[in-house]
């Protein structure tokens, strides 16, 4: 699989080049990573086939995607929480699959996880206080007195007053919550957060206050995110690229704005549209591509473009011939940087958005 | 509540009808209303939203509706007019007969609701002979049902068990069992939450269909704004275990008429646009029913707040003409509020209507216009109701 995915008709093989990144040094960088998982059963799952991205210092990669898409694997590899099958994943300039042990050590502080559920993730017995202070002895970074300084900094980082540090968490509300597992896991100075969907359990009004403390935070921490949500509404809002996984692959990436609002691969355009919008306005004037079936089995992923039995542009081509990630032809004067895997999009020379308002068209009297 | 009125048939044509409903749950220092004083209608063909936070009490709408509170919870108040018979005050094996057969219900985890060791076709036909169809009757609606919601092969569907099937089919062996004896009243209850979004979008899509064709009422309770863009004709706002506004729904995002449908309409990044600063937040912590401030319970988080909004519970009071059309331009600017022009007061004007708090329950009460038609979108509009003092227009 690895071996024929990406090669054909690319200029920028993402493996070969920061191709896929924006200029600058990459903090994060996966190189064709493999993540299979033999079951009992079912075979073997498909977790991540050839997933290569690259996150620049500074900035902000949303990644979305299904169940099953691979986008948590994605987020338990960086954290080192499992390997890869194959393929490298290189964070601040060191790779992981060669690193000495030590080495491993201090990335784990580079890279930190905050995780949906922080109630889940804290100890109901534990004073929030004290789960901070916690990590902060477990990587031996501050004792006695300057603990709880560094405690109380952290708490006013993440907007909470240092008296929050003596409840528990059943005394706090969800978004004092998350607050305290973003505290955590800045506790260490890491300079990568991966976000694995931080904000969807929050309610509607408290995910707007911590989508503006993860903005203040980046800002002023200079810090790399991998922000994971299947709400494309929250990673159009941070994100300066958004990369698109379907059944472990990437299957677009490039710049926020066209692939949130203009999307070229028919699969992103049938998540844009999936996507209900509050706003009656843009829901009634917007066409609705609505992809029939349901994501198959990642244990049998179909020959050929794994979207094709779900897509409404699927040729023959499609169900033989797997395509590799390739710049969008027409990407306007920046080359290399929006890339999608998709044979009716290349071949067309336009993207997915164009050809299924045309197919619209012409199906309407 | 009196026993008058148990017999008293509402002539409203609405299939639902809900009239100043209360409900608690005990505490340690006795019980505390969780859902205070609700009043709305939903017509055949209708679909209403009910949104709000943790806590707002929209679930327990729900439950109390459907007759299915958790122990430690009871109705308190207030009518459920089924078909215009009230639920409340019928004998228990009256209620049960009208609550299978004419509510369905849908919850938001398949699996749990679903009994693992029972074949799909046996649990959709268990609702329909428990409702006294015969074995026969049942076997061939329950085939043409899962048909009716889009699943493949009926008849070798009903022969799998739940663990067989994928979340979203799941969802649509839940609808059909909701749906098999014909129910004429549907309550969701954040039904499409835990599935993928594609396949969301297939449900509700299945559920709009169905809607159409059976003529549903149905009340569809969801925390997600975007899925009450999609399929709600008109809108309830919960907090604090009130309706704080009604509105159409394309009323609701153009211009809210509360402060926090506002807020919260606000606080959504938008789809389109190159801006992407700060998201407006509403800030301060959301009221608990166990422990209100006095007046207004938004009141302590209100950017809009007055002197007089901590004296009194404002009760729902028209605001704005509806202009429910759905062709709105994307690029027009949002009208802040197209208010009547009726004689404004300063404080206290007199709530017209639904939720007034003290209201006697022997008084005929003022019921919101019954939408009739079984078609989207084909209703006479209603203006935007809310709980509260400030009009749109002295906004600061």
């Amino acid at each position: 699989m690895s071996a024929t995915h990406g090669v054909e008709g690319l200029t920028t093989h993402p493996s070969a080049s920061s191709g896929i990144g924006l200029d600058g040094v990459p903090m994060v960088e996966l190189r064709d990573v493999v993540k299979h998982y033999r079951t009992r059963g079912r075979g073997t799952v498909h977790a991540m086939d050839a997933v290569s991205l690259s996150i620049p210092a500074g900035s902000t990669l949303g990644l979305v995607g299904e169940s099953g898409c691979g986008k948590s694997t994605t987020a338990r590899l960086l954290v080192q929480l499992e390997r890869p099958t194959s393929g490298s994943i290189i964070i601040d300039g060191i790779d992981l699959g060669r690193a000495s042990a030590a080495e491993r050590r201090r990335l784990r502080r580079t890279i930190q996880m905050v995780f949906q559920d922080p109630y889940a993730s804290l100890d109901p017995r534990v004073r929030v206080g004290e789960a901070i202070a916690e990590v902060l002895a477990v990587h031996r970074l501050a004792a006695g007195a300057r603990r709880r300084d560094r405690v109380a900094e952290l708490l006013d980082m993440v907007g909470l007053p240092s008296s929050a540090g003596t409840r528990y968490p059943h005394e706090l509300s969800g978004g004092q919550r998350q607050r305290i597992g973003i505290a955590r896991a800045l506790a260490v100075g890491p300079k990568v957060l991966v976000l694995d969907e931080a904000v969807s359990a929050l309610d509607v009004s408290v995910r707007a206050e911590v989508m503006n403390l993860l903005a203040r935070l980046r800002r002023e921490l200079g810090l790399t995110y991998l922000f994971i949500s299947h709400d494309l509404g929250m990673v159009r809002h941070i994100s300066d690229r958004i990369a698109v996984m379907y059944l472990g692959q990437i299957v677009e990436v490039g710049p926020w704005q066209p692939v949130s609002d203009v999307p070229a691969h028919p699969y992103t355009v049938a998540l844009q549209s999936a996507v209900p919008v509050a706003d009656p306005a843009v829901e009634s004037a917007r066409p609705q591509l609505a992809v029939s079936g349901e994501v198959p089995d990642a244990a049998k992923p179909p020959a050929g473009c794994r979207f094709h039995p779900r897509c409404p542009l699927a040729e023959e081509v499609c169900a033989t011939r797997e395509p590799s990630l390739a710049p969008l032809a027409d990407s306007g004067g920046a080359p290399g940087r929006h890339l999608l895997s998709c044979h009716v999009v290349q071949r067309e020379r336009r993207g997915a958005t164009d050809l299924l308002a045309d197919a619209a068209t012409v199906e309407s009297p | 509540m009196s026993a008058a009125r148990g017999t008293e048939r509402h002539t409203d044509q609405a299939p639902l009808h809900v009239t100043d409903l209360t409900a608690a749950v005990d505490g340690a220092d006795g019980p505390v209303p969780i859902v205070r004083g609700l009043s709305f209608s939903v017509g055949a063909g209708e679909t209403v939203g009910i949104v709000g936070e943790s806590g707002s009490g929209k679930s327990f709408t729900a439950l109390s509706i459907a007759g299915l509170l958790p122990a430690g919870a009871r109705v308190t108040g207030g009518s459920v007019y089924v078909q215009g018979r009230d639920t409340l005050t019928m004998s228990e094996p009256a209620r049960r007969r009208v609550r299978g057969a004419e509510v369905g219900m849908v919850y938001q985890d398949p699996m749990t609701s679903l009994n693992p060791m029972m074949r799909i076709g046996a649990q959709v036909a268990e609702g329909l002979t428990a409702h006294g169809w015969s074995a026969t009757d049942a076997r061939a609606r329950t085939l043409q049902v899962l048909g009716e919601v889009g699943l493949p092969s009926p008849e070798s569907l009903a022969r799998l068990y739940p663990h067989q099937l994928s979340g979203g089919m799941r969802q649509r062996v839940l609808i059909a069992a909701a749906l098999a004896p014909r129910p004429s009243v549907l309550i969701a209850d954040e039904p499409t939450t835990a599935l993928d979004v594609t396949i969301q979008q297939q449900i509700l899509a299945l559920v709009a269909r169905l809607r159409d064709e059976y003529g549903l009422a149905i009340v569809w309770i969801t925390h997600d704004l975007g899925v009450v863009a999609r399929i709600a004709d008109r809108v309830l706002v919960m907090y604090a275990g009130r309706i704080v506004e009604q509105a159409t729904t394309a009323d609701l995002f153009a211009h809210p008429t509360h402060p926090y449908s506002a807020g919260l309409v606000a606080s959504i990044p938008p789809m389109r646009g190159a801006d992407r600063g700060d998201l407006p937040q509403i800030g301060g912590v959301a009221a608990s029913v166990t422990a209100l401030p006095p007046g207004c319970p938004f009141a302590p988080r209100c950017p809009h707040r007055q002197p007089h909004c901590t004296e009194a519970e404002p009760g729902l009071i028209a605001r704005g003409a509806s202009q429910a059309v759905p062709d709105r331009s994307l690029d027009a600017p949002l009208p802040r509020s197209a208010a009547p022009q009726a004689p404004r007061r300063r404080a206290f004007p007199a709530p017209v209507s639904l939720a007034v708090p003290d209201g006697s329950l022997d008084a005929p009460l003022p019921r919101p216009a019954a939408p009739q038609a079984p078609r989207r979108r084909a209703f006479p509009a209603p203006v935007s109701l809310a709980a509260c003092w400030v009009p749109p227009e002295e906004w600061t």
